[in-house]
């Protein structure tokens, strides 16, 4: 076994409660590396594509990397895949804290779940020590509520947890770590609530062998000056993530009344300098981050009374701007609900923008009074989506499907990607945000490719991204974008923070130290493109949403009357996704050839 | 960057070194502290010893309430606002607290610093000036802390100035840029003249940094 990992997943019967260890051949880990690559390969031999997403037949994989809970900068991080039950294509997210360093340091690369328990459990792990518990006494809990119950009878054990919503297998109900940090995209917390696994609490003790700790650590001192140098770094450690909210503005970039308008003053309010001149009492880093773009915030005042993990920008889009609501402590209060009932924030956000225009256009009937601005409403919404209540049954099942049953123009104004809701990025205000999240195999994906950096200027040269990109071009997107969605796959395999400025050829450097395995970073990148490839090929043998690529009529046809991106519609997407194809080696349908697959050393199962 | 707890201790002792060697402190005057990445217990300089010649046997190790874990020395009097800050920051792992001339000067006078280098119109745009309170005591440290989110560097009126870092060198390096920007400020206005950049070329400085 290579150094950085420790060298076994725990495979996990929740339905016989039998527990196996697995070991994987170095081959594999050279092709994979490990996170969500490593999982997909999983979960590609082994969820067959027509398996519901909420049965027993689906896997739900945590993961982490060969780098997850060494000293390198951004490590902290681990991912969740399944099959997607909001989509029904290939389902991942992403998430910091500190839950993946300790699932390493007790000595397990991954944790692989099968079937599905009679009752409730939770999964305990303290080193070697590995148990399935009756759930009984935490099921129903909040997904906060959960692990600090949990670490009331175990002690300092880091907790993985489902809320109310992941046990009602709400379709966009999300996993929540430490306290606050969400597995929030593609409905993976109602996968985990369908095999009645309420929480996984890990405490170790172990450490992660490293093949050049020396060499590492001076790589490492050398690289963090750079880093925290980084201007962007600087912007995420003053403020947060939220921090980009007044400068992506000036772009048109933040979606306002559900993507209608391009200016609104309200962002001043909700804006990452709002939150340390209001609300902030601590800022918090994930292990091994030197940026701490995380948030403590309180409210003291009823309604809104609160204190926990702050509203990232996503959030602060979502919760904010998107309805029209420009209260942060109101906006701190929804976040910490979602939290809570273990919801997405984006997904939530936009089922209450697409139910709120669709009841004002006469498509949507309900005995509700819903309009924008009105924080008291979205917290109602909030609640009846946790529970699955009342208007929140079909809130809770995505914009896609609520589409779908609401039928005619409504179907037409539901803003997704293969049933993924728009992230907090217009596509009208960053041309190349219209191919990422058009091409990506999660659907609507604003972490793999960030183009929107691409288009402001910043240059990648270790992925061949020398020259300036302009952002109101398509034509010259497919290569820097196709790079870097190589790159982001790769980082997800690796498990490593996108937001940590480390260029692509020292996190290869970083990799080699870590690992001792000499591959280069242009081996590195062509797993990057493996996973890619193998993500999107399940999706299209899911189904054929796998290889929908396309956008949103809003996004092709409506451009925005005022603001950074007046008049701005992303027109040559046809002709910017075709060449994207014959870059990827895909053919007219976009789907991966059998010779780009014999490349990759992908087999058709 | 500091991996162990020897490497934190020298990292402490440079720091007053090199603060002092830059003229930002005598050598009763400053302290500093730094610990491990989210290690509740920080190394922290004593009070009262001549701060350049310290040792990493003098530093004290106290946990974030103030108790001595480790050392024979009693904690610098400004222990309160050193955790109180490690308290509010998971994300800093050392601090510094120097009397840095110019920078203390400035404040005293009630002088702001204008946007005259380009560090000045990014990095020291907002450093939040903190009321006086006397030094050592709890007051000090609620005020520090109630202004520490979201910057590096802290001014104490009539009292000195608070750098914070993930490392020390950020720390140290913050406290030297404020210091560097407060002398040329000075400089300018003794001579007569500041002439600050211009507004515009702020605002495409900042749309270049995203700020």
């Amino acid at each position: 076994m290579p150094y950085g990992y420790v060298g076994r997943v725990l495979w996990i019967n929740l339905t016989s409660k039998e527990i196996k260890e697995l070991t994987f051949d170095d081959e594999v880990l050279r092709s994979y590396v490990g996170g969500s690559g490593l999982a997909a390969k999983i979960i590609y031999e082994n969820v067959p594509p027509e398996a519901d997403p909420l049965s027993p037949e689906n896997l739900l994989v945590f993961m982490t990397g060969p780098l997850t809970g060494t000293i390198i900068p951004g490590s902290g991080r681990h991912t969740v895949s399944a099959k997607s039950p909001l989509t029904g294509i290939w389902g991942e997210a992403n998430v910091g804290g500190y839950w993946g360093a300790e699932l390493k340091k007790a000595g397990y690369d991954g944790l692989i779940f099968e079937g599905a328990s009679e009752k409730p459990v939770y999964m305990l792990i303290e080193d070697s020590n590995v148990q399935i518990i009756d759930a009984g006494d935490v099921w129903g809990l909040d997904a906060i509520e959960t692990g600090e119950k949990l670490r009331d009878k175990h002690g300092k054990v880091r907790v993985s947890a489902i809320g109310r919503a992941g046990e009602k297998q709400v379709k966009i109900a999300n996993i929540i770590s430490d306290g606050g940090r969400a597995a929030g995209r593609t409905g993976l917390g109602a996968v985990m609530g369908s095999k009645k696994l309420k929480a996984v609490a890990v405490k170790g003790t172990g450490t992660i062998e490293i093949a050049e700790p020396q060499k590492l650590r001076r790589l490492i001192s050398r690289v963090l000056v750079t880093i925290r140098a980084d201007p962007h770094v600087q912007i995420l450690a003053s403020y947060g993530t939220d921090g980009i909210m007044l400068p992506m503005h000036t772009y048109g970039d933040v979606p306002i009344k559900y993507f209608t308008v391009g200016e609104w003053e309200g962002l001043e309010k909700i804006c990452g300098e709002a939150i340390v001149q209001t609300i902030l009492v601590r800022q918090y880093a994930c292990h091994a981050c030197p940026i701490g773009c995380g948030r403590i915030v309180k409210v003291d005042e009823e309604p809104y009374k609160m204190e926990g993990h702050g509203p990232e920008y996503e959030t602060a889009a979502a919760l904010g701007s998107l309805l029209l609501i420009d209260n942060l402590k109101a906006i701190a209060k929804m976040n910490d609900l979602c939290n809570r009932y273990g919801i997405d924030t984006i997904s939530t956000g936009s089922v209450i923008a697409y139910a709120i225009e669709c009841y004002e256009k006469g498509l949507l009937k309900t005995g509700m009074k819903l309009e924008w601005g009105n924080p008291d409403l979205a917290i109602r919404l909030i609640k009846m989506i946790g529970e699955k209540r009342g208007l929140g049954e079909l809130l809770s099942q995505g914009v896609k499907k609520m589409g779908e049953e609401l039928g005619g123009e409504a179907e037409k104004l539901a803003l997704h990607v293969k049933g993924l809701e728009i992230p907090m990025h217009d596509p009208r205000a960053f041309y190349g945000m219209a191919l990422q999240y058009v091409t990506s195999h999660r659907g609507a994906c604003h972490l793999r490719g960030l183009m929107y950096q691409i288009e402001q200027g910043v240059r990648i040269p270790d992925l061949g991204i020398h020259k300036r990109y302009h952002r109101d071009t398509l034509m010259d997107k497919p290569e820097p974008l196709i790079a870097m969605q190589n790159w982001h796959d790769l980082l997800d395999s690796l498990v490593l923070c996108k937001f940590v400025a480390i260029p692509p050829a020292t996190v290869a450097a970083m990799y080699q130290l870590a690992t001792g395995i000499d591959l280069k970073l242009k081996d590195l990148l062509k797993a990057g493109e493996r996973t890619y490839n193998l993500k999107r090929l399940y999706s299209i043998k899911c189904s054929p949403i796998g290889c929908e690529d396309k956008l949103p009529h809003r996004f092709m046809e409506e451009p925005l009357a005022e603001g950074g991106a007046r008049g701005m519609i992303p027109r040559e997407l046809q002709g910017a996704l075709k060449k994207y194809y014959e870059l990827r080696g895909w053919d007219e349908k976009g789907i991966p050839t059998e010779e780009k697959l014999k490349e990759l050393g992908i087999t058709q199962s | 960057m500091a991996f162990t707890e020897e490497e934190v201790k020298s990292e402490v002792i440079w720091a007053m070194k090199a603060l002092y060697n830059k003229g930002l402190m005598t050598g009763v005057g400053g302290n500093a502290s730094a610990r491990l990445p989210n290690s509740e217990e920080i190394w922290i300089t004593p009070s009262g010893l001549y701060k350049p010649r310290l040792t990493e046997e003098d530093l004290v190790k106290i946990d974030l309430e103030g108790n001595v874990i480790e050392g024979v020395l009693k904690p610098s009097m400004e222990w309160h606002f050193h955790t109180e800050i490690y308290k509010r920051r998971s994300d800093v792992n050392a601090v510094v607290h120097a009397h840095s001339p110019y920078s203390t000067g400035l404040a005293i006078a009630g002088v702001e610093i204008r946007p005259i280098t380009l560090e000045a119109a990014l990095m020291l745009a907002k450093v939040p000036v903190v009321p006086f309170k006397y030094p050592g005591t709890k007051e000090l440290a609620e005020e520090v802390g109630e202004r520490i989110m979201g910057t590096r560097l802290l001014i104490l009126q009539n009292h000195g100035v608070i750098g914070v870092g993930y490392e020390m060198i950020e720390a140290v390096t913050a406290v030297e840029i404020l210091e560097e920007v407060s002398m040329m400020t000075f400089i300018a206005k003794m001579m007569g003249r500041l002439i600050e950049i211009p507004p515009e070329e702020i605002e495409v400085i900042k749309k270049l940094y995203r700020i």
